[in-house]
């Protein structure tokens, strides 16, 4: 109930954002010149400490995130992107203490489609400094995974399917004074939650489990950079810190953009 | 140029940030336990041994503690374990110490070497094994090899027979995971019970139900039951005497056999029906009747069975001592674990009842257990199937506080497929003697870490 409201607020945001920008639309001047497509290639990977049954029980989660990001200007200053891809996640050490034998994953990477949005509004500009406000979400699933449950007399498998989201909004600083450079912090809320199900089959033994896992941090401060290689082609690198109760996670993001409408991406 | 060498290093950086959580060559260990002992004691057994990794090396494989300067701030030090590629497993509150998990392709030699010399760690060393996991404090569980067999003299009496290590039913390390619920309750179908013996006085629910002498006073006054139901859930880690199976399962005895140990079918069918409505959770029943042609079967035993069963409970029944066909109740199959009995080198009992009926085997043979007050000694040894029923009774009861929603039929399941098949040189597989195998309470209970893709 608690996630649905998180997404619910998130998505909120996100429509708030752009129905206030698109309506601005008619104010701006040559939109079909500012409008573009840029299409990057993302990797993304980070290591999030979560909790489970009840946050009685903790477990780090580490995902590595391919991603095709289609990023399109609507106008200048907003941008809506579409993201598609795959990840790698690692859910090591959730125990199943419900099904008829308890499990303990060493799984290791599991693989998984991505899919998922962002939404990038320029707020104002100050002395060099590009204020605006992001906003991502992003829904892994996880295909399906049969492993052997060892150590038994008799043959038994295990099928795990899991699936998370994650939903991240907050303002983003960049600095433009330097020539194709364009150094960035940002500080985010935080969300991730999901589930895991496990069905165990043992010959006529069989049971199901489904754990709800959460993010134990909330907040995500990330430092980077943009670079300008070339007209239509950048690259981007952050690093990100997200603390908790006890702890700190950590994670990191490089993508490689190319933009198919060469324009000049700065605003004029 | 610049502009390349920049880039060329936020590349750099970030492969070598992302690799520090990128899974080097998988070495398989023995498992960890994560789950440290409940309870920790200064004498018995050395039984956290859990590998061959461990048994050489006298701390936990892959784990370290560290402590780090005061003067270190908390996120910088969650920093400095990424940098080791060291996941933090937990804080021993107060003192701040890490436990931590190392990467799998260093020694724990190595990471201390290592960490020694960064001047923010104040302490790091091994996570050292302490010689007691799960183990009792009752003095007398070192004679009590079917828990937990090192490879002991089973008796203090020179010329006593000697154990052989791990022909046990791994109690222990199933402890670690569960010692059981007050609110699971073992019925004992049997003589009845001492209740005033120090290891029972405080396990029992009420006097039970005598149907040899038809009134509400279960008293013992054979012996076999206060064994039986001692074997079962005797009170553990009070410090005196031995350990139960279950330790704080309650018991609630039917009293089905005089005095001579002889009973009638009528008072195993009453007493059956009487536990199954008390709301009991796993019926004991070492026990045996007369072995019978297909047809003079006795239905309203089965009846009986069929009654408790369907209420969830769990039946456990001897299979018998002539080493002959399994004995009733044992035989009824849909509704029983019919148990066989080892012996202290994990090798079959050789009067062990066999048949196609057997499920499971546990130890049966020199079982320390308690004996009635008035025997004179406290504590004593019994031999045969009826001292196996109450090991896997014990388990039952372990799994039901566990997982208290499974039903009867998945308990005993489980109970089945952990079996160890010790037999399986002569007769892999179920067979006959032993069935499935002699049970091991670890692998019921302990959480299976499983990493194999199944093609």
């Amino acid at each position: 109930m608690t996630h649905k409201r998180h997404l619910f607020s998130v998505l909120f945001i996100l429509f708030f954002l752009s129905h206030m920008s698109l309506a601005q639309r008619p104010q701006e001047q040559n939109l079909d010149q500012n409008a573009f497509v840029k299409f990057s290639l993302s990797a993304e990977y980070f290591s999030l400490t979560i909790g489970w049954d009840e946050d009685v029980n903790t477990s780090k989660f580490k995902s590595y995130l391919f991603s095709t990001n289609t990023e399109i200007y609507i106008f200048d200053g907003f941008s809506i992107h579409i993201i598609l891809g795959y990840s790698l996640s690692n859910f090591d050490d959730l125990i199943f203490r419900r099904l008829p034998f308890s499990v303990e994953l060493g799984t290791r990477e599991m693989g998984g489609l991505l899919v998922g949005s962002e939404i990038n509004k320029r707020l104002f500009y100050l002395s060099g400094y590009e204020i605006s406000l992001q906003g991502q979400f992003i829904y892994y699933y996880g295909l399906n995974n049969q492993w052997e449950l060892p150590e038994l007399n008799v043959d038994g498998t295990v099928v795990g399917s899991p699936n998370w989201t994650r939903a991240q909004i907050g303002p983003k600083i960049r600095y433009e004074g330097l020539n194709n450079v364009y150094p960035f912090i940002s500080a985010t809320i935080n969300k991730l939650w999901g589930t895991f199900t496990l069905d165990q089959y043992i010959q006529d033994l069989s049971g199901n489990e489904k754990k709800k896992i959460t993010g134990k941090s909330n907040f995500t401060f990330s430092a980077g950079s943009e670079f300008d290689v070339a007209s239509n082609f950048f690259v981007n690198g952050a690093l990100s810190v997200m603390p908790y109760k006890g702890g700190v996670d950590l994670g990191g993001m490089i993508s490689i953009q190319y933009v198919f409408q060469a324009q000049n991406r700065r605003a004029p | 140029m610049k502009k390349w060498k920049t880039i060329g290093l936020i590349f750099a950086l970030f492969f070598l940030f992302i690799s520090a959580d990128v899974p080097q060559k998988k070495v398989e260990g023995p498992k960890l336990h994560k789950y440290r002992p409940v309870n920790f004691s200064d004498n018995l057994h050395n039984s956290l041994k859990t590998g061959p990794q461990n048994e050489e090396k006298p701390f936990v494989s892959g784990q370290v503690l560290v402590k780090f300067r005061s003067s270190l701030p908390r996120y910088m030090r969650q920093m400095a374990l990424t940098a080791y590629q060291a996941d933090t497993i937990t804080i021993i509150p107060k003192v701040d110490i890490y436990q931590i998990k190392i990467p799998e392709y260093t020694s724990v030699e190595e990471m201390v070497y290592l960490m020694k010399m960064n001047p923010f760690i104040e302490y790091v060393e091994p996570n050292y094994i302490t010689h007691i996991s799960v183990t009792p404090n009752d003095p007398l569980f070192n004679l009590q090899y079917a828990l937990s067999n090192t490879g002991q003299i089973l008796d203090y009496v020179p010329g006593s027979p000697q154990g052989k290590e791990s022909a046990d039913i791994h109690a222990p390390s199933g402890w670690e995971e569960e010692t059981g619920k007050d609110s699971v309750i073992i019925g004992i179908v049997d003589t009845g019970l001492d209740f005033d013996h120090p290891e029972l006085q405080n396990k029992y629910v009420s006097r039970g139900k005598d149907f040899v002498n038809n009134d509400d006073d279960a008293t013992d006054d054979n012996g076999h039951g206060t064994m039986v139901a001692s074997i079962a859930a005797a009170e553990t880690n009070n410090g005196i005497g031995i350990a139960g199976v279950a330790w704080n399962c309650k018991i609630l005895p039917a009293k089905t056999q005089a005095f001579d140990g002889l009973g009638e079918y009528a008072w195993v069918i009453a007493a059956i029906y009487w536990l199954a409505d008390e709301g009991v959770d796993v019926i004991n029943l070492s026990i045996g009747g007369p072995l019978t042609s297909e047809s003079e079967i006795s239905i309203l035993l089965e009846e009986s069975l069929k009654y408790a069963y369907s209420k969830g409970i769990v039946l456990v029944a001897a299979a018998g001592n002539e080493s002959g066909p399994v004995e009733y109740p044992a035989a009824f199959d849909k509704y029983t674990i019919a148990v066989a009995a080892t012996d202290y080198k994990d090798s079959r009992w050789i009067e062990s009842n066999f048949g196609l009926e057997i499920d499971v085997a546990a130890p049966g043979v020199e079982i320390f257990g308690c004996l009635p007050t008035w025997y004179g000694a406290l504590y004593g040894y019994g031999t045969g199937t009826s001292m196996s029923v109450p090991h896997v009774a014990g388990l039952a009861a372990l799994i039901k506080s566990l997982k208290p929603d499974l039903s009867a039929r998945d308990i005993m399941n489980i109970i089945r497929y952990s079996a160890d098949d010790i037999n399986q040189d002569l007769f892999p597989g179920v067979d006959d003697y032993i069935g499935y195998g002699r049970i091991n309470i670890e692998k019921a209970l302990r959480p299976i870490r499983i990493t194999k893709i199944r093609k």
